[in-house]
This record gives structure tokens, C-alpha cells and sequence, in this order.
């Protein structure tokens, strides 16, 4: 069963499946699935349903009136209060639209949203989302219904990619609108300017959001594995370049990895939570990420 | 176009591979038009590494096209062979290539097989190769050898440039091949000699040659010279310009077994002829002239198969006497000088004969006579019987030869004559009876170089008479040794031997050991020696220990006449005195002569051969060279200043050597020489330069036809080049990986 569902985490799986709704349930359900200990889910005064006892569970919670009638071993789940909210926001520039794999860093960034945002609201957690390049395009505001997930993918479905990246305006703006302490989380590859970026993410900080970076790049991106000649056109107007690409590729690397080394230092020294994400990585690395984050937040 | 053959050996390739040399630089614009279009987003990284790298990568794919360009350049330049081109290399250096060019011009090159001689052809080379040499001008230095006169240079180290060209054209039009034969040895050593004093030049050596089997294969000596040019560096061209060689049959010889001649006495002569090709020739003929005037008749020679010979003989009568040039004359084949052979006969109106005979009724001297002019009229020889006193009275020189009968002792001044009679060529024959004075001729005639008796005289021995009338009495017979004068004895089956009876000679007081220069030429059954041999000076001394007459043997008389007549007409051709016999030289014997001072002035004049190439008569320049001769070093008893002598190897065209010496008083006498060509330059078969280069001692020798050389080069002796050549390919190749591997051309593993 766990591999079967690690099989249906690959992206190029997921990509078959055309619903962002559908890829973001299956990503869950396989993620939670795979997990042997439930660590999120807390106790709580209103029961929630039964799950069948894996090792690693608190015995605690075994149902042994279930288990006397039916002779195995059940525990009880309860629903958590909702005290965190969380704003996705999500990349939609015309960065973004490049992959060279089944899924565009786009359709990467989205999957990875929506099943943050399924995962936060399974916790209770009120979820908002929005896209954004030059500006948030569309926000939907923060909610911890249920049916709230369709909501978002809707609005993260609807939009295509387009324009260029005004980190500084997404962030400014995305700090007004939330009164709360939050938790954002940023789904972008940051090709971007990085002062204004820094100095959006130090807007949240210093309005007591709790961030989380979740940078997106595509394999070619981060390995650069291209070889004869070839003519480069950037998107979102960066330039073009005809070059022999083997040999740029060691300078290429070092720039690269210059500039996530300064994203990481720097988010390092803003205490931001910073995740590198391959577009061909399973997305239980973001999820897993988001969880650790979210467990901290608990304990905060 | 032309210019490239001095580089290459394979020049029609060079322009073509050369274009292909474009071909990495229209693959590289080509693939720089030719692109796949990316949409990417990170271009800020890309767009950095290009800033950063733009003139490391512009400068590496420059060298990597410039490597790419110089594997194709490299790669022609080993299908065309190049060739080390020292002019051109060695320009760069400030040096020059010093070529020797060796003309081969023995008679061997006369050959006409082709459509043109072969010696023509080797000069249409050189002047090719000159020309070409001209397009790098100091940067070439020449030599030029003739394989005849290696030490008389044409041209000696002289930079080769239009002025030395415009100077050699006229001399080499008019360079004839010469009639000698010549061994390449010598022009190779004196190439080598050149070559190993001119030290920080680049050698070569072009030996332009017919390459005959003869001259190169097989000769030790010739490998040990090219071996030796190789240790001074020295790459060695031969160059065959030789056609395939046609028909050739040479006169081998021409001689006559009867060397004195009379006018009007029949005068046998025999040639020999050989056929050279690796045909059978059929009904060869040839032809006699004498002094130029075509004999009646031709003479048959038959069928020669391949390397076979045939002697052939024709009996000629001269009309007249004095001197006659007989030559004998094959028809034309592909070498017309060997067709030919001559000799020079001085026929006499008589051949004078001095027979001394010092007993009283001179029976023996009877016999002699008989035998050599029993008819003047065919033997030609006129016999002057005298006693010892003709000796001192008569000028010797006038006799062929001395017989000296029955000589019971003779004055000082007449041994004195003797002695100079024949250390100037004359001959003698002794045959001395029972009155010979013993003592004298063991002591007057056997002083120490000057010996005229080459025996001690011992005791008579006689054959004692049996008691019983009937028995026969053990007669000696004599044995002879394989001899010219006894050859009628020592013919197979000859009866004469046993039919000559000896029942007293001389039996010598050392008759077991023969002094040194003494040769037995016969002796007795019973072990004694009878005839023996010696010289002094140019003279011999045939010594009979018997006497000519029929006292002592039945030789004279029958059935031993028959072969004492034969053996008389041998021996006065034996004796006779070589300036009377036939006259012949081969070109390339020095010519050496020898006389008395008071018989010719020191003023010689040799009349040299017309020259037979001459293409109009003035041009027939007969040669006229004066000489002096100087006195030959002291021999023996004669004084330092007595005789007169030179020795010349001017003599270098066949046909009629004429040597004219003065008396004192002015008259001028003639001595008359047929000069013929060398025998050995006949055989025109080529050598198989497989053979020759199969030699281990030789790397650098190289092998090639005279039409395909255009210009002086020192190559092949590229093998050198071939692998530096190879070597600079594969490192070009290695080094392009190693960079294109860098540059990351070749997709590596990547995990």
C-alpha cells in the first residue's frame, strides 16, 4: 500500500491527474499514509473518527471498547482547535511557467499550495491563498471550512502565469492585509530582485508572521544539463543568449549556487524557515517541511 | 601547381586537403547558426557566466578550431608526403641544404634504349632539378660529380641561384658521357668527403644513374659508401632515369693468337662476341675494317643465346707494311660503342730474327732458320744467322728476338748488349752444347740483377747406349707445363712429346730448387729440368738446357719436326718484343711507356682518337697533348738517367691512340694503340633497387625514376618527417580531446 502511494507521489504520476484537487488529495492522503505516527493530529474534546493502532501510537489511545467487540485495535482521533492561520502564496509569474518535466514550476508550486492548504485544514487551521507576480492577483481570505479547500483551488487553478515579479509589492501588500499573526508561506523560484525581497520578508518579521520559503526550481535550472548549441530566451524579458551551453555551465552553477547560499544565510539570519525544492523531488519534502514548521508553531 | 612537387611527394593532393582544412571552421559557423531555442528563466546566472567566461571561451574554442584545423592540415600533410624541404626548413634557421649531385657518365649511359640516351635524359634531370632549386635562392648550395672525374667537381659548393643556372645550362648542353667505366664508389666517398667538412647544413646526395645491376648489387664496397653518407646525415636519391633495356651484343675481345704480322702473310685474328640482352639474338654478322676501309665479306657469328658467347676468327691480309688499325664491327643495337673493338698491328715487310750461332758449321742455327722462314712468304719472318760478334756490331732493336745457339762465352759489351736489349722488351732463348765455358755462365751472366742465365750449369748428362744394338736406349722425354709456346706438346692427345727423343742436356748444379722468378716450363722424364723462364726488365729469357740441333735430340728432325716448327714459331711470337706486337689499350688502363735516352728525346706527342661525339669534322678535334717524359728511378745496374718513361690516363675516347716520340735528330716514330672501350660497362641489365635497399646498414637511401623527380628535395628521407608528421597528429588529436573534453563538448557521466 505505502508503495503503491509512493508510486502516485511521483510528480509525473501526479501530472496524469488533471485536478489540482485531486493531485493535492493524493499527495496528502499518501503522505499521511506513509507516515507511521500520526504527529499532528493533537488531542481534543470532539472525537473525530477511529484509526487502526500502527506501531508508534500512544497506547493511551486505544479504543478497548472497540477493541472488545471487534478484536483489534483502534485508536481515537480528535479535532484540535484552530489557532494558526496560514496564507499561501503562491508565485504566478512568467518565471514560473518553465519545467522540463511533466510539471511546470507553476503546477509544482500549486500542487505543493493546495496541499498545504488540504493539510492545514484537515489541522483546523484557517487557510488563505493567493497568486501573485507584479502584484497579489487574487487572494482568497483565510478560512478553516472544509469545503474551504475547493475555494482555493479554484483561484489557483483559474490563473495563468504572466508579468514579472514585484516581490517588494506582493509582500508590502500581503503585510496589510494581515492583521494576525500568520504563517506565510511563499511558493516561488525567487528570480527576483533579492534586496526587495529581503526587505518584503523583513516587513513580515517584523510584523510577527511566521514565514516559510518553499523555493521551487526545476532539475535543468539547478543542474543545467544542456549541451549543444542552443539560444537562451528569458522569461519575463531577462535577456537572450546563444551560447554553447556545456561550457557556461560550471559559471552558471557558481552563480547559482551563490545566489541560494545568500538566500539561505540570509533567511538563516531572519529566522525564516527555507526549503530548495526540485520540481522532480516527491512533495512530501515540502509537506514535511510545512509539518515541522506547524509543529513548532505548537510549541511556540 | 608545379612549385608544391618540391615538397610533396603526392603534390595533387596538397591543394584539395587543404581546402578540407575549412571544413572544422564552416562545421563551427555552421553550428553556430544552427541552435535550438530555450525559454529560460534563470537567465541572470547564465547571462553572469557568460560575462565572466566570454573571453576564456571565445579564446578556447579558437585554439580548439585552430587544433581541429591543424589535425586535417597534418593529415594531408602525410597523405601528400610531404618531404623535408631544407631550402625551405632550414631558411628559417638561417642555414642552407647542401646538395651533391652525382652525374652518372660511364659509357653505360650511351645506352639508347629509350627514345633518347639515357646519359641525355640524365641531363634533362639535372637541369630539372637546378631550375627548381633556383625558387629558394640562398638557401641552397650545390655540387655536381661526375661519376668518371669525381675529383674534378663541375660545380663545387656554389649557392645555387638564377646567375649559377644561367652559367651551368650552356656546360651541361654541352656535357658528353663519357666512354669510361666507372665504379659509383668514388663519387659517393668524395660526396661523403664533401659533405662530412661542411658541418650545420642539411646533406643529400642525388646520384643521377642508369643503376645497373653490375655497378649496385653485390658490392660490398657500394654499400659500405652509402653507409658512410648516411653517417654524415646525408639522404641519398637514386635517381633511374634508364629505360628498359633493348638488344646488346658487345665484341668481349679481339685478339690474335699470332702477334707478329708481315704484309702480304695471312694473319689470323679471333673475336670474341657476347650477347648481353635476355633474348637470343639470330644471324649476327659483323664486319672488318682496316684502317678504316671495309674488308670484303662479313663474318658469321651465328645464333647467341642469352649471356652466350661465341669466338669467331678471320684471317686478314695486309696489303702493305707498316702500321693498320683492324677494327671488328657488330651491327647497331641499343650500345653502339661496344659494338666496336680495334687493335693496332704493325705488319713488317719481314720479322728479323737474330740467331747466333758460335760453332763452326752453325747445323743448329740451320734448323732454326728452318723452321721460323723455311718460306718467308708465309710465315713472314726472316732469320740472320751470325756469330756472337752480331751482337756488338748489329743494332739489336731490329731483331723480334735472339736466338743464342751453342755460345761458348761472350764479351762484357756484348752481355752488356743483351742485358739492355732485353730489359727493353727483347727476347732471348739460350740453347747452349758442350762448348758452353761452364764457369762463365754460373758467374758473367748471373750477377745479381742482371741475371741473363737463370740456372746454375752443372754437369752433361748422356744417356748411355745399351750393350745390345737392338734394345732401344732409355731416351728422356720431355713433359711440358700448360704453356703458349708448348702448346703442341700439351694439346690433348698431341704424339710429339713421345716422339722426342733427348739424350744429352744440362742437368743444372741447383736443379731442385728453381731460384726465385725462374719458371719450369718443361723437363726430362727423368726429372731434369729442360726449359725455364724468367724476365728482366720487360724482356723474356726462355733458357733450353739442350741444343736447338739434332746432336743431342731428335727434335729437328721426324717425326719430332712437326712440333720443333711449331714450338720455333711460338716461341719468336713469345719473344718478340712488345712494341712490335699487337697494340691495344682499354680507356681507363693508364697508357705507360719506357725508352732509352739515347733512342728518343723526352718530347712526347699523343694524337688522341678523333672525338666520335663531334658533330662536324672541325669539331673533330684529333687531340693533340704534349708531354714530357722524365726519367724512370734507378732499376738495377742501369743509371738513374738511361731510360725515359711517362705515364698518362688522358686516354678517353676510343679509336687510334698515336704515340710520337723525337730521335735526336729530329725524326719523329710513331707507336700506334687502339683504344677500346671498358667491356665491363656491356651489361645494361638493371638492378632491382629491392635488392639493393635490402641492405640493413641503409635507411636513407631512397630509390626513384627520373620522371617523376621535379625538385631538389632531401627526401623522402622523410621518414623522420613521417613520424614527427604522426607524432604532432597525435598529439594535435589529444590535445583537441583534452580540450574538447573541457570544454565540455563530450557529455561526461554525470550521476
Amino acid at each position: 500500500m505505502t508503495r503503491d502511494l509512493e508510486r502516485y507521489l511521483r510528480p509525473e504520476e501526479i501530472a496524469k491527474i488533471s485536478r489540482l484537487e485531486l493531485r493535492a488529495r493524493h499527495v496528502v492522503e499518501g503522505f499521511v499514509a506513509g507516515l507511521h505516527r500520526s504527529p499532528y493530529f493533537g488531542q481534543s474534546t470532539e472525537f473525530v473518527q477511529h484509526r487502526e493502532y500502527v506501531a508508534g501510537d500512544d497506547t493511551r489511545r486505544i479504543d478497548w471498547k472497540l477493541w472488545s467487540r471487534s478484536d483489534r485495535y483502534y485508536i481515537k482521533q480528535y479535532e484540535e482547535d484552530t489557532n494558526v492561520r496560514v496564507v499561501l502564496l503562491v508565485d504566478g509569474s512568467e518565471s514560473m511557467d518553465f519545467g522540463t518535466g511533466p510539471l511546470t514550476k507553476f503546477d509544482y508550486a500549486r500542487t505543493v499550495a493546495a496541499a498545504l492548504s488540504l493539510l492545514a485544514l484537515r489541522q483546523n487551521d484557517s487557510v488563505g491563498a493567493g497568486l501573485f507576480d507584479t502584484g497579489i492577483r487574487t487572494l482568497v481570505p483565510g478560512s478553516s471550512r472544509r469545503n474551504h479547500l475547493q475555494t482555493i483551488i479554484a483561484n489557483l487553478s483559474a490563473d495563468r502565469t504572466s508579468g514579472r515579479t514585484d516581490i517588494t509589492a506582493v509582500l508590502r501588500r500581503a503585510a496589510e492585509m494581515m492583521h494576525h499573526r500568520s504563517i506565510v508561506v511563499l511558493i516561488s523560484d525567487f528570480l527576483c530582485d533579492r534586496q526587495a525581497l529581503f526587505r518584503g520578508l523583513q516587513l513580515l518579521r517584523q510584523r510577527k508572521h511566521e514565514v516559510l520559503l518553499v523555493h521551487i526550481l526545476d532539475d535543468q535550472e539547478l543542474d543545467f544539463d544542456y549541451s549543444g548549441t542552443l539560444r537562451f530566451e528569458g522569461l519575463e524579458q531577462t535577456g537572450r543568449l546563444t551560447c554553447d551551453p556545456a561550457a557556461l555551465r560550471s559559471g552558471y552553477l557558481d552563480a547559482l549556487h551563490r545566489y541560494l547560499e545568500t538566500i539561505r544565510r540570509r533567511c538563516a539570519a531572519a529566522v525564516i524557515d527555507y526549503e530548495l525544492v526540485r520540481t522532480s523531488d516527491h512533495l512530501d519534502a515540502a509537506l514535511s517541511r510545512f509539518l515541522r514548521f506547524r509543529l513548532g508553531m505548537r510549541g511556540r | 601547381m608545379s612549385w608544391l612537387a618540391q615538397y610533396f611527394l603526392h603534390p595533387a593532393f596538397v591543394l584539395p586537403g587543404l581546402a578540407l582544412a575549412a571544413v572544422p571552421i564552416l562545421i563551427h559557423l555552421l553550428s553556430r547558426l544552427r541552435y535550438r531555442r530555450i525559454r529560460f528563466a534563470a537567465m541572470e546566472f547564465l547571462l553572469q557566466s557568460d560575462e565572466q567566461n566570454r573571453r576564456r571561451l571565445i579564446l578556447e574554442q579558437l585554439l580548439l578550431l585552430l587544433l581541429r584545423v591543424l589535425a586535417v592540415v597534418l593529415i594531408v600533410l602525410l597523405i601528400s608526403r610531404l618531404v623535408i624541404d631544407p631550402s625551405g626548413l632550414l631558411l628559417l634557421r638561417g642555414a642552407t641544404a647542401h646538395h651533391v649531385l652525382i652525374l652518372d657518365d660511364t659509357l653505360s649511359m650511351r645506352d639508347q634504349s629509350g627514345s633518347v640516351p639515357a646519359f641525355e635524359r640524365a641531363v634533362a634531370v639535372l637541369e630539372r632539378l637546378l631550375s627548381t632549386g633556383t625558387w629558394h635562392p640562398r638557401s641552397v648550395r650545390i655540387t655536381i660529380l661526375t661519376t668518371t672525374s669525381p675529383d674534378r667537381p663541375l660545380v663545387t659548393d656554389r649557392e645555387l641561384d638564377g646567375a649559377l643556372l644561367q652559367e651551368l645550362i650552356p656546360r651541361l648542353k654541352n656535357l658528353r658521357c663519357s666512354w669510361k667505366a666507372a665504379s659509383p664508389v668514388p663519387a659517393l666517398n668524395a660526396a661523403a668527403g664533401i659533405l662530412s667538412a661542411d658541418s650545420g647544413i642539411t646533406p643529400a646526395v642525388h646520384v643521377i644513374t642508369d643503376l645497373r645491376h653490375s655497378d649496385w648489387i653485390d658490392r660490398p664496397d657500394v654499400i659500405q659508401a652509402l653507409a658512410d653518407l648516411e653517417a654524415v646525415n646525408a639522404g641519398v636519391h637514386l635517381i633511374r632515369v634508364a629505360a628498359e633495356p633493348g638488344d646488346n651484343a658487345a665484341v668481349m675481345r679481339l685478339h690474335s693468337d699470332t702477334s707478329s704480322a708481315a704484309a702480304g702473310v695471312p694473319w689470323r685474328l679471333s673475336a670474341t662476341v657476347r650477347n648481353l640482352s635476355e633474348k637470343r639474338m639470330t644471324d649476327l654478322a659483323a664486319r672488318i675494317t682496316i684502317d678504316g676501309q671495309e674488308q670484303p665479306g662479313r663474318v658469321r657469328i651465328g645464333d647467341l643465346e642469352a649471356g652466350g658467347s661465341q669466338v669467331v676468327y678471320h684471317d686478314l691480309t695486309f696489303r702493305s707494311p707498316g702500321r693498320h688499325l683492324v677494327s671488328l664491327h657488330l651491327d647497331d643495337d641499343c650500345l653502339a660503342a661496344d659494338n666496336v673493338r680495334s687493335l693496332t698491328v704493325h705488319a713488317a715487310a719481314e720479322r728479323r730474327v737474330l740467331v747466333v750461332d758460335d760453332r763452326g758449321l752453325q747445323e743448329d742455327a740451320g734448323f732454326v732458320t728452318a723452321a721460323l722462314s723455311a718460306e718467308p712468304r708465309l710465315t713472314g719472318i726472316v732469320s740472320d744467322v751470325r756469330t756472337s760478334e752480331a751482337l756488338t756490331s748489329e743494332p739489336l732493336e731490329r731483331f723480334d728476338c735472339i736466338y743464342l745457339l751453342n755460345i761458348r762465352e761472350l764479351p762484357a759489351d756484348a752481355v752488356q748488349q743483351l742485358i739492355r736489349y732485353v730489359r727493353s722488351g727483347g727476347g732471348v732463348a739460350w740453347f747452349p752444347d758442350e762448348q758452353a765455358a761452364t764457369d762463365w755462365y754460373n758467374t758473367a751472366l748471373q750477377q745479381t740483377d742482371r741475371e741473363l742465365f737463370p740456372v746454375t750449369l752443372g754437369v752433361i748428362q748422356e744417356i748411355s747406349v745399351p750393350d745390345d744394338p737392338s734394345a732401344e736406349p732409355p731416351f728422356a722425354h720431355p713433359v711440358f707445363e700448360d704453356h703458349p709456346v708448348f702448346e703442341v706438346y700439351t694439346a690433348p692427345d698431341s704424339p710429339f712429346a713421345d716422339l722426342t727423343r733427348f739424350e744429352k742436356w744440362f742437368r743444372p748444379a741447383d736443379e731442385h730448387e728453381p731460384r726465385p722468378g725462374v719458371r719450369v716450363l718443361g723437363r726430362l722424364t727423368t726429372g731434369d729440368p729442360l726449359v725455364l723462364e724468367h724476365r728482366l726488365g720487360r724482356g723474356r729469357i726462355l733458357t733450353f738446357l739442350t741444343s736447338a740441333g739434332r746432336r743431342w735430340s731428335n727434335w729437328p728432325v721426324p717425326p719430332a719436326a712437326p712440333a720443333y716448327v711449331v714450338m720455333h714459331l711460338r716461341l719468336h711470337a713469345y719473344l718478340q718484343r712488345p712494341d712490335d706486337s699487337v697494340g691495344r689499350l682499354e680507356i681507363g688502363e693508364p697508357l705507360s711507356m719506357q725508352w732509352s735516352l739515347r733512342d728518343y728525346t723526352n718530347l712526347v706527342e699523343l694524337l688522341l682518337p678523333a672525338d666520335q661525339d663531334a658533330a662536324t669534322a672541325e669539331d673533330s678535334d684529333e687531340g693533340l697533348v704534349r708531354l714530357e717524359a722524365r726519367p724512370v728511378p734507378p732499376d738495377g745496374d742501369r743509371a738513374a738517367d738511361d731510360v725515359l718513361g711517362f705515364t698518362t690516363e688522358r686516354i678517353d675516347r676510343p679509336g687510334l691512340l698515336r704515340v710520337r716520340r723525337f730521335t735526336e735528330n729530329g725524326n719523329a716514330e710513331e707507336t700506334w694503340l687502339a683504344v677500346n672501350v671498358p667491356v665491363t660497362e656491356s651489361d645494361l641489365a638493371p638492378a632491382d633497387p629491392a635488392v639493393l635497399l635490402r641492405s640493413p646498414e641503409l635507411k636513407d637511401v631512397r630509390v626513384v625514376e627520373g620522371d617523376t623527380v621535379s625538385a631538389l628535395r632531401t627526401a623522402d628521407f622523410g621518414r623522420e618527417l613521417r613520424w614527427v608528421l604522426l607524432g604532432s597528429l597525435v598529439a594535435v588529436l589529444i590535445c583537441e580531446q583534452l580540450l574538447s573534453l573541457r570544454l565540455s563538448f563530450h557529455p561526461e557521466g554525470r550521476g
